[in-house]
């Protein structure tokens, strides 16, 4: 199912895109990304809400390269906060979209990426990629509708998907940067070390 | 955008594997970079719109050059300004896939930033180019080769941001200037100067500023009043085999142009692969006003990998030389020393060499017979065939076992050559060099002794260009045609009025 681009939240800035895009791959371990701004490759990102015919992106997407990752598909989602402010109603809808999304093309889906600059209910953190945290994410009124067609509650449970519940749950991410924290990588002399290693090995 | 580039990203987008759909992606833009460069190879890292790593990496193996392609699908000016400071230490080319300059979502500020970005991207010797801007010279050079080298230019070394309208009006600069340099108009040649010095780095823009001044000097200008440029000098070897390998579809006109200022120990020193189209047609254009001091032939067969056309010109052992049927001949820039050495041959019966020139359009002059150690001279002091002389025939009848050592033969628009048949060599007297047209189409007939059919293609490979250097029945014919023309002086063998020399060979020029 092909999807145009339409979703694009107001809280996310191009600086941050482009900043997480940046540390993930001076990881080296990101072969190919692309975002939603990216013309030939942004309907990658795009998925239908099962209902009410609306459609949604994710912020970036591409593939792992490397050993225990290689070739291994990630979706990410960026929140470019200084503090917890609504993200955790953010969350919730990530949730909702990654659910929808390994439904619906489960190639593309491999890793679902929450990266955000500020935490959110730190209390309950170790329980933020349950599947209960999943499930209940869900069931929240907000997604019932959108994700199940339906309002009631128990209808809704009635068409969870037990399996995407713990696909979903296994899959996340949970990474929290810092302005310090994107300074911590390898030096200039040894990105262009990496560089001429890779690029003499060019096909 | 190239209707091409435009059907390719489509049919990107309707691969159903996303890595089928980079794939497609990166050989589209290989296109675009080729349809550019033709001379450019390029390899794919497994990378795509990373932002350390390229997506591509061209190499020019001839000069050991190498620059990196970093793909960005969308032209975020923000994005590619941080992309110009981090990648700054690779110079690189970032081809954008969509136009920098024609944005659906225009950006607050865009102009400011652009702006920013080109002065950024010009002092980080940074290329940034959309798909108009690759079509903006990947067309033009189908129709222009100075705009082919422009475009290549810009691959290998281009910096700054290319729009297709930018590089519209730097294209119309470029190829009014070659236009007016020949007739040494300042004005668009400096305003073109400037343009190139401020869209490629130093090395680049030195090849090219070096092309326009040796166009503008090729047609009678001035160094002095040439505009002021930041890379001097002629045009050197390495510009020449540049323009070389990178112009291959280059007309003549083009060559002739260039190739006023050039000599034949430049090409002697070029780097070219055999067999190079470029050079048959330089030196086809320039055949008349290239010199040389002499030629020589020496024996070799086809060797194995090597092309089988014949005759053709190459670069052989430092010098340039036609490749014939089972014969090499090199030629000697300025002394006989650069040859090399010759064959162990005998000199020519006397009816061989009548036969020889019977079939060529050669004017004889002077023949030198030799048997033993004496040696007999007959020859024209006025320069006039001597051949068909009938004191000159009834010498070489009556003396047995005479032949040829050396003829010196007149080249058709002035000077003479003379030709050693035991070494198949062909020297210009004393220091004087000969026109290399000349002395080939002189010289090789009778060092060679090509077939009928050899003798039609020599003749076609060497022909002058200009029309009204050509002539129906020949030099030596129309000399025959002089009654009298030729005063022999026969030299007895023996005897007192017989003037008998010390064979020498012939002697290298200072």
């Amino acid at each position: 199912m092909s999807v145009v681009p339409g979703e694009n939240s107001q809280d996310i800035g191009r600086e941050g895109l482009y900043k997480a895009k940046r540390w993930l791959e001076l990881s080296t371990r990101v072969a190919s990304s692309w975002t939603h701004e990216d013309g030939p490759l942004a309907e990658l990102l795009g998925f239908y809400w099962p209902y009410g015919g609306r459609s949604f992106t994710f912020d970036l997407g591409g593939i792992f390269r490397g050993d225990d990752l290689a070739e291994q598909s990630f979706l990410v989602e960026v929140k470019n906060c200084k503090n917890e402010g609504n993200l955790p109603t953010h969350y919730r809808d990530f949730l909702a979209k990654c659910y929808v999304a390994f439904q619906a093309r489960p190639d593309r889906c491999a890793h679902f990426v929450w990266l955000s600059w500020a935490p959110f209910q730190a209390k309950n953190w170790d329980v933020h990629t349950s599947v209960e945290k999943v499930r209940s994410s869900l069931l929240h009124e907000a997604n019932r509708e959108r994700v199940f067609g339906v309002q009631d509650l128990e209808e809704a449970r009635e068409q969870l998907d037990a399996e995407t519940l713990v696909a979903v749950s296994e899959r996340l991410w949970l990474l929290t940067l810092s302005a310090k924290q994107e300074r911590l990588v390898l030096t200039k002399r040894h990105y262009l070390e990496v560089v001429k290693m890779i690029t003499d090995e060019a096909v | 955008m190239r209707t091409e580039f435009v059907h390719a990203l489509q049919e990107a987008n309707d691969q159903t594997t996303i890595d089928a759909r980079i794939e497609h992606i990166k050989r589209a833009v290989t296109h675009e970079v080729k349809a550019t460069d033709p001379a450019v190879t390029v390899r794919f890292t497994e990378y795509f719109n990373n932002v350390v790593v390229p997506d591509m990496v061209l190499r020019w193996p001839e000069e050991s050059r190498e620059r990196l392609l970093y793909l960005r699908p969308s032209a975020n000016l923000q994005w590619l300004e941080d992309d110009v400071v981090s990648l700054a230490p690779h110079r690189p080319m970032i081809f954008t896939l969509e136009d920098i300059d024609r944005r659906r979502d225009q950006e607050v500020g865009r102009d400011q930033a652009a702006l920013r970005l080109a002065e950024r991207a010009t002092s980080a010797e940074t290329w940034i180019a959309g798909p108009s801007a690759i079509e903006g010279v990947a067309e033009a050079r189908k129709t222009s080769p100075v705009v082919g080298l422009l475009g290549q230019a810009l691959i290998r070394g281009g910096k700054g941001v290319s729009t297709g309208q930018s590089v519209s009006e730097l294209t119309s600069i470029t190829v009014n200037a070659f236009n007016q340099a020949r007739t040494q108009v300042t004005q668009p040649v400096a305003e073109s100067v400037s343009s190139l010095e401020r869209s490629l780095d130093e090395q680049q823009a030195g090849r090219l500023t070096r092309i326009l001044r040796a166009v503008w000097e090729g047609h009678g200008g001035t160094a002095a009043a040439f505009p002021a440029v930041s890379s001097t000098g002629p045009l050197s070897e390495d510009d020449l085999s540049y323009l070389m390998i990178t112009l291959e579809d280059a007309p003549r006109e083009f060559w002739r142009r260039v190739g006023r200022n050039i000599t034949t120990a430049q090409l002697g020193r070029l780097r070219l692969a055999d067999p190079s189209r470029s050079l048959q047609n330089f030196v086809a254009a320039n055949l008349e006003s290239l010199s040389a001091k002499g030629l020589r032939v020496t024996s070799q067969q086809v060797r194995l990998g090597e092309s089988e056309d014949a005759p053709r010109w190459l670069i052989d052992r430092g010098c340039l030389a036609i490749r014939g049927w089972e014969w090499i001949a090199h030629l000697a820039a300025r002394r006989a020393e650069e040859l090399p050495p010759a064959e162990e041959g005998l000199p020519l019966e006397f009816a061989a060499l009548r036969e020889r020139v019977a079939d060529a359009d050669v004017l004889v002059t002077r023949v030198e017979f030799e048997k033993g150690d004496r040696a007999v001279s007959y020859e024209s002091k006025v320069r006039l065939d001597i051949l068909d002389d009938e004191d000159l025939t009834r010498v070489a009848d009556e003396v047995r076992g005479m032949a040829v050592e050396r003829a010196t033969v007149s080249l058709l628009g002035g000077g003479a050559a003379n030709v050693e048949f035991s070494t198949r060599t062909a020297l210009g007297p004393t220091s004087s060099t000969l026109p290399v047209g000349g002395l080939a189409r002189a010289a090789l007939p009778l060092l060679t002794s090509p077939q009928d059919d050899e003798a039609a293609a020599l003749d076609a490979f060497l022909a002058p260009e200009q029309t009204e250097l050509r002539f129906s029945g020949g030099v030596a014919d129309l000399a025959r045609g002089l009654p009298g023309a030729a005063e022999g002086v026969l030299r007895e063998p023996s005897g007192s009025a017989a003037q008998v020399e010390e064979v020498d060979d012939i002697q290298p020029p200072e």
